[in-house]
């Protein structure tokens, strides 16, 4: 997660660094940074949501990359996070 | 019975339900081992959803009563039914939402929190008051039911440590009207000093408006062929690390099929709710009789499916879940005949109630 909080992160600052940046592009990058910063928001949203997320960061095979952030051991993880 | 509920701090607790018998005692051990995990100093609001969330990671709901769905014309489901707060204990943890109210209203009551047991048509919860607020807390409600947002009772949540859904206020609204909220969606609880998580629904709300970028769904996804397989043994894993209680599990399970398995995918799948007993067992006790869910997975339609009367059909691929294992694959053959040995029980049983006069 912390990886993909970079990735939106750093799709912001090179659009805020152009001088005619594509605003709705750049709002979609905040919300997809804002959405991240939900450890659980995977669990949250549907598969299909989720990849596409996974593609506007970049991720070349988002299905596997999908599996791998919502593996038994994240999961477990990620809920129990939310009470402490 | 509606018009008196205005849901107001001054209103008499009485009109939600009935005090508890002041004399209950409680297994003292078990008692401590709920207040263990509560801090004592905080206000009423927060100590009741610390008791709430420790009391309902101690307590189980009855396998048998869920088993044959509160059934009260056989003799044991009566017992259940009956069955007092001062029985529970660390071994014997077994609730049903009757049970859990009276006891969850014990608690408050012991811990100077004002709070009433309401029974209404077949389901018991609690009404309390704290911090100038009123409150309903349902930790059965939801047990097996198909809602479509949660499928998980608080006895089943607060195991797995997720935000419980059944403790909830009464909470004045901008038209000045009381409304129902789930507490953690609260002002109070977004005002107060206590506030320990994010809610639930803000990453909800930002993906709405994600969705309203009309470049958002523009990627093409390959489809992912493994997956309902790959998915099943997800699940399996899941549920031998969440360590659940049956019903629980059994609630967990439907859970992560509806967030890990797409719909088309998941109308394949069936689940067969059955009463599973060791082969061996001669004379029939109710109490050896255990819960079990069939998982079959068809992804082709078949001409003849396999089945008993009135159960779905086992062609395809079989999973059994019980307390005995995770999903277990078994085969067509084992399906069926767990399937046949779960109708012989039922018999059984009936002709057990016969004998000793029920029904």
């Amino acid at each position: 997660m912390e990886l993909l909080r970079t990735i939106a992160m750093e799709h912001i600052e090179e659009l805020e660094k152009k001088e005619q940046t594509d605003k709705r592009k750049l709002k979609r990058y905040y919300l997809i940074l804002e959405l991240l910063k939900d450890e659980q928001c995977f669990f949250k949203i549907s598969k299909e949501d989720a990849y596409q997320i996974l593609c506007h960061l970049g991720i070349i095979d988002p299905i596997k990359y999908y599996k791998k952030l919502i593996s038994p051991d994240q999961y477990i993880q990620v809920m129990k996070e939310e009470t402490l | 019975m509606k018009e008196l509920r205005t849901h107001r701090v001054d209103d008499d607790l009485e009109k939600y339900g009935r005090y508890i018998y002041e004399n209950l005692d409680m297994d003292q051990k078990f008692y401590e081992s709920v207040m263990d995990e509560v801090d004592l100093h905080k206000s009423d609001a927060f100590l009741a959803l610390d008791i709430y969330r420790s009391f309902n990671q101690k307590v189980s709901y009855d396998e048998l009563f869920a088993l044959f769905e509160q059934d009260q014309s056989l003799d044991f489901i009566r017992d259940i039914y009956q069955k007092s707060v001062e029985d529970i204990t660390e071994e014997e943890n077994s609730v049903i939402c009757t049970t859990w109210a009276t006891a969850f209203a014990y608690f408050l009551n012991k811990n100077g929190i004002d709070a009433v047991v309401n029974q209404e048509v077949n389901h018991a919860q609690v009404f309390f008051k704290a911090d100038q607020h009123i409150f309903r807390a349902d930790a059965t409600g939801k047990l097996i039911g198909y809602g479509e947002k949660n499928q998980m009772s608080d006895l089943t949540r607060c195991k797995l440590g997720i935000l419980p859904q059944g403790f909830l206020i009464y909470e004045e609204n901008e038209q000045g009207l009381m409304e129902e909220k789930n507490f953690f969606d609260s002002s109070f609880y977004k005002s107060s000093a206590y506030q320990e998580n994010k809610i639930d629904d803000y990453t909800m709300n930002i993906l709405e408006e994600l969705k309203q970028d009309e470049n958002f769904y523009s990627y093409e996804i390959p489809e992912d062929f493994s997956n309902t397989f790959s998915q099943i043994a997800m699940i399996s894993a899941m549920l031998s690390m969440g360590k659940l209680d049956t019903v629980g599990g059994i609630t967990y399970l439907k859970h992560l099929m509806k967030v890990l398995i797409p719909e088309d995918e998941r109308k394949k799948i069936t689940l067969d709710h059955i009463k599973l007993i060791d082969e061996e067992v001669e004379v029939l006790d109710v109490h050896d009789i255990n819960y079990g869910v069939i998982l079959t997975y068809t992804p082709e339609e078949v001409e003849e499916p396999k089945c008993c009367f009135f159960h779905p059909s086992v062609s395809g691929y079989n999973f059994l879940y019980s307390k005995h294992s995770s999903l277990l694959p078994i085969s067509e053959e084992e399906a069926y005949h767990l399937q046949e040995r779960n109708d012989d029980i039922e018999l059984e049983v009936e002709e057990h109630h016969y004998k000793r006069g029920g029904k």
